[in-house]
């Protein structure tokens, strides 16, 4: 014991030389802030009132140099090191696991440059998303990257889960905006990604990184696409019969028009939801869309196609109202008592397909949970599209979870276990934009087969002595 | 001077649930002090002087003892939890019985605040039958009671108007709500009120035998309790595609009744 | 330990993380404790008996300005602040608060006002308003109430200002919270508005016109007079044409919303007036009105002037993003913390005396 205390004080006192001393802290107030993040299991466990995974020591870093120096010290004694920048993910994705360091990068959140020739925006990765959108709102113009953690996370971590806005099929997800970035590997080496996202200079770099969250380096700074704040923009809603209706005409319409937002609601979550919250009386599958754009006649035309296309496979015209109603309300549904809270048990699967398999996933996921876990809801809508598919944000919610919280964690990982299976086996994919983070580690390998070595081989070789983030990813 | 006042617990509004006997269910319920016995508590400590002591009582389960810790942190001097699995399901007269047994036990009060009424049994009978059970007068609805030559002096409020009445020691005073605004804890008194026990009283303490207290010795028992808007506290659920057109129809059926 | 009230918020924040970009504290310190949530989080780990309220917890229950930025931002109308100054007085009562603050309210207990000093008067005789000074303008921004005391002299306004003004008490809330030491000073300071008869309160510092409106009242502390911002009393001057607008000076200014004025009291275009008035060039930071980035409050200042510094510099750096040479202010507090960080090329300007001049 005497010895661990005076090994973890040389070490202390070293991290203290690297980001100041006012920038370490060993405080219990200091650990215990970092033991609960968005993830249910980490919330449940507190309010149960047991103690979550504690960090040893809370590190803040004010630049690329000292995380390099921090990381080539975690290295040398092999001490783990978690990444945390707002802490807002639903994944698990940052809390401390392994105990060891915990990196807290929110000093990190200068303004490095606006580039109004290449629209572009670059700043350090620990500032809070909604502070580079107000940044570029200054100048008249956006990331378009609106999740509604906006203002919960930071740059590092939408890059790091490879999030996504709800302009999205228009605007694309954030590896689709991310240019370029720096990168601390593990070693303590300070990388660039090519200045520029496409290029054919072998893989793209950018895509080894976003995503990787936290296993394979420490993003730092990054880039991304810069575009004019729209001029026009046009909100509507349509009610179908059906989902089946719904996805169809949801495919068409990425076909035909560009829609930033489109959110196709299941009959369950048009009656709960979407009722409570804009006031939508009718049953069906209910379907609300923007499109926007510099010119208002681009904008009115595809809405005219649009109108056209939902016609075809029979839907209500619902007007503007309630797509406008939506757009107002889009952040309300996350804030305390609109959105599900412990006790209730819930959780977003979040799976994506192409259009051939989406609909059967769809009701695969449905039938597994519905039929496995009594007293076990599901609810779903389509929130993000592409070309090519769309995601399904299937939530489970269990008012009554089991009082015992060992047992509610093996009842959670069941039916998290059980949904995303049926998604697999349907030809889904684990997450569109959540992220893998410690929820979804184990099912990783069964994910990918024997593609995953790809994955190991890199971590092996960018991090051989696993100090990042354990346990996330399946890394 | 020795001032006792007594207080109720009383559930926090919205959250009342009674049990299958009618019985307000007090153990899961967020509680708060009764507004009008804040308001005796007020009177108490703007009468104090150096010399006197303010004693709170309430009568109730055992996790009273903090909040009446916070009442020692506002002023008082005294605080007695009078609790006992017996003294549960206790009626106006049993509760009345209960705190007399306890009045007298604690000695000689010269004055006794409370209540006028509680917001949860909005009975108003409990005041009266403490001052009987103790043989001292009850001045009922006072808006404001002071000292006057060892008398107390009392504005009563009436339909018509205000009675202001001289009465000797000892008496029982229920006060009104809305005349006193019972003063924030101060830091000395918090850190006063640290140091102090709140006294424990049970049924042996006080030699009340099971059948003098509680539900055993209490006169009334309620045979039904009805709420004019079913449903309204257990809402419909997300996915209940029916539960609420049915519930605001059979609400509204039952005001159109 | 807190109320239930305060508890019922702690809990609702504790996992909520939307308000947390608008801390003023976490944007320039980066600690994840300075977020409403992980202080909401603490104090539902205190309760649940899984963390103990010790001395690095109360200093983190300082470690915030209460500007209401994470209250106003709330969708729901959960309130940080309620649970973050009860969280103090467990602090003050339990002897667990930092020195920096004990010291200050012990300056408290023997001056009245937290500098430690005798509060310079500014009294003087008249009958149509009473000014209220405030602790933060006599000792630390005099030419602000001479400046404001010259205007309402020209616009012939005959103001009154109390010798020996007792403090409002807001201070001492915002170190030990709502108790009731706070209370008597309130009480005090009513008494003595009250005493004087006069009908109408121009209140200098919003901090002082927030408590005397927002909470005298319901501590039995009622003022039998009309409480009003001096920023709202001098733009309606302006605005009946008692005052003159002076010719412009060829400098371009923001006005910074303070705290109280942009959320207590939504108050945005007198000061903007007074501006205009004062002959300044106006346009606008990014945050402003509601959203206006917090520069510090005086007491804040007083017991951590290291991380209100850091603030106060970040609201220049939302200055520097505009053309702007001057930050405006009518606010004593805003002025003071704001004077700590003042860039190279830059000025804040006190518009009282700017008008007066």
């Amino acid at each position: 014991m005497q010895v661990k205390s005076f090994m973890f004080d040389m070490i202390r006192s070293e991290l203290e030389d690297v980001v100041g001393v006012e920038n370490v802290s060993t405080s219990e107030v200091d650990r215990a802030s970092y033991t609960v993040d968005y993830f249910w299991l980490s919330r449940m466990w507190q309010d149960r009132g047991a103690e979550g995974p504690k960090p040893d020591i809370i590190v803040r870093p004010g630049s690329s140099e000292e995380v390099s120096k921090v990381l080539k010290i975690a290295n040398y004694y092999k001490i783990p090191v978690h990444t945390w920048g707002g802490g807002s993910g639903s994944q698990g994705g940052a809390l401390p696991m392994a105990g060891g360091i915990l990196l807290d990068m929110k000093r990190m959140n200068k303004l490095i440059s606006i580039d109004l020739n290449s629209h572009s925006i670059t700043a350090e990765a620990g500032m809070i998303f909604q502070q580079l959108e107000w940044y570029a709102n200054e100048k008249g113009y956006s990331c378009m990257h609106i999740p509604s953690c906006l203002t919960c996370g930071t740059i590092g971590g939408a890059l790091g889960h490879r999030g996504i806005g709800i302009f999205s099929s228009k605007y694309g997800k954030i590896d689709d905006q991310c240019m370029s970035m720096e990168v601390v590997l593990p070693n303590g080496d300070i990388i660039n990604t090519l200045p520029v996202p496409k290029h054919a200079a072998g893989p793209d770099l950018n895509q080894i990184f976003i995503g990787s969250e936290g296993t394979l380096g420490i993003i730092t700074k990054a880039t991304f696409r810069l575009f004019e704040l729209p001029k026009y923009m046009k909100h509507h809603a349509f009610l179908f019969k059906s989902m089946k209706d719904g996805l169809a005409a949801g495919r068409d319409i990425m076909q035909k028009t560009q829609p930033s937002i489109m959110r196709l609601f299941d009959e369950a979550e048009t009656i709960s939801i979407i009722k409570k919250i804009i006031g939508f009386e009718k049953r069906g599958a209910f379907l609300n869309l923007s499109v926007d754009g510099p010119d208002e006649r681009l904008v009115d035309i595809q809405m005219e196609i649009i109108k056209e296309i939902c016609a075809k496979y029979g839907a209500e015209d619902m007007g503007s109202e309630y797509g406008e109603k939506w757009y107002e309300n889009r952040i309300t549904f996350f804030y305390p008592d609109h959105i599900m809270d412990v006790p209730q048990m819930f959780g977003t699967m979040d799976t994506v397909a192409d259009f051939g398999h989406v609909e059967e996933i769809y009701w695969a996921m449905k039938n597994a949970i519905e039929s496995n876990f009594p007293g076990v809801r599901f609810i779903a809508h389509c929130s993000h599209w592409y070309g090519w598919g769309t995601m399904i944000y299937d939530r489970f919610i269990m008012d009554n979870p089991p009082e015992d919280k060992e047992e509610a964690l093996r009842l959670h990982n069941q039916i998290w276990n059980t949904g995303v299976r049926a998604a697999m086996e349907h030809g889904g994919v684990i997450n569109d934009h959540h992220g893998i983070g410690l929820k979804l580690s184990r099912l990783m390998k069964e994910q990918y087969g024997p593609a995953f070595q790809v994955m190991e081989g890199l971590k092996k070789s960018l991090d051989p002595n696993g100090i990042m983030n354990p346990y996330k990813l399946g890394l | 001077m020795k001032i006792l006042v007594c207080m109720k617990a009383v559930p926090s509004t919205g959250q009342v649930q009674v049990d299958g006997q009618f019985r307000l269910q007090r153990d899961g319920a967020k509680l708060q002090w009764n507004i009008a016995d804040e308001a005796a508590l007020e009177a108490a400590l703007t009468l104090k002087s150096a010399e006197d002591t303010v004693t709170v009582l309430t009568m109730g389960p055992a996790k009273l003892e903090d909040p009446l810790r916070e009442l020692l942190a506002r002023g008082a001097d005294r605080a007695i939890l009078v609790s006992d699995p017996a003294f549960a399901g206790a009626d106006t007269v049993a509760t009345a019985g209960t705190i007399a047994k306890a009045a007298e036990f604690l000695g000689d009060f010269d004055l006794i605040l409370c209540g006028r009424r509680a917001i949860d049994g909005e009975t108003g009978q409990t005041p009266a039958m403490v001052a009987a059970a103790l043989g001292i007068p009850c001045i009922s609805n006072a808006e404001s009671v002071q000292l006057q030559n060892g008398a107390v002096f009392v504005a009563r409020r009436l339909e018509s108007g205000t009675v202001l009445l001289s009465v000797p020691c000892p008496v029982c005073v229920s006060m009104c709500e809305y005349t006193y605004t019972l003063r924030l804890p101060g830091i000395m008194g918090m850190r006063r009120a640290k140091s102090k026990t709140v006294e424990l009283l049970d049924s042996a303490a006080l030699g009340l035998s099971p059948q003098s207290c509680g539900l055993k010795g209490s006169l009334t028992k309620v045979i039904s309790m009805d709420s004019k808007f079913p449903g309204l506290r257990n809402g419909p659920k997300e996915t209940d595609l029916n539960a609420g057109t049915d519930a605001l129809l059979a609400m509204l059926q039952e005001v159109v009744k | 330990m807190i109320s239930q009230n305060a508890l019922r918020h702690a809990e609702k924040c504790r996992f909520c993380f939307m308000c947390r970009h608008l801390c003023p504290i976490q944007l320039q310190t980066g600690k994840e404790v300075n977020t409403p949530r992980a202080k909401g989080l603490l104090l539902s780990m205190v309760n649940k008996g899984a963390a103990e309220f010790d001395k690095d917890m109360a200093q983190t229950m300082y470690e915030c300005l209460i500007c209401d930025a994470c209250v106003n931002d709330c969708a729901t109308g959960y309130q940080p602040p309620l649970y973050i100054r009860e969280a103090r007085t467990e602090a003050v009562v339990n002897d667990l608060a930092p020195q920096a603050v004990m010291q200050l309210i012990e300056n408290v207990d023997a001056t009245g006002n937290i500098y430690g000093v005798q509060k310079p008067s500014f009294a003087q005789e008249g009958s149509d308003v009473l000014v209220y000074i405030g602790e933060v303008a006599a000792c630390k921004v005099p030419q602000m109430a001479e400046g404001l005391l010259k205007v309402l002299a020209k616009a012939g306004v005959s103001a009154k200002v109390l010798d020996n003004e007792p403090a409002s008490g807001v201070m001492l809330a915002d170190l030990m919270g709502y108790v009731d030491e706070v209370a008597q000073q309130a009480k005090a300071c009513a008494a003595a508005i009250n005493a004087t008869g006069i009908k109408t309160v121009v209140v200098l510092d919003s901090y002082d016109a927030e408590i005397m409106k927002q909470r005298y009242a319901q501590w039995g502390a009622e003022i039998n007079a009309e409480i009003i911002t001096a920023t709202a009393y001098v733009a309606k001057l302006i605005e009946d044409g008692k005052l003159a607008a002076k010719a412009a000076c060829g400098t371009l200014g923001a006005c910074h919303d303070d705290d109280r004025l942009a959320r207590t009291f939504y108050e945005f275009a007198p000061i903007r007036a007074i501006a205009k008035a004062a002959g300044y060039q106006l346009t606008e930071m990014f945050n402003k009105e509601r959203l206006a980035k917090s520069c510090g409050s005086a007491v804040a200042l007083a017991y951590m002037p290291n991380i209100v510094t850091k603030v106060a510099a970040g609201r220049w750096d939302d200055l520097a993003r505009t053309e702007a040479t001057a930050m405006l202010t009518a606010s004593p507090e805003a002025y003071l913390c704001l004077s700590q960080a003042t860039p190279e090329g830059k000025q804040v300007v006190d518009l009282y005396s700017a008008l007066a001049e």
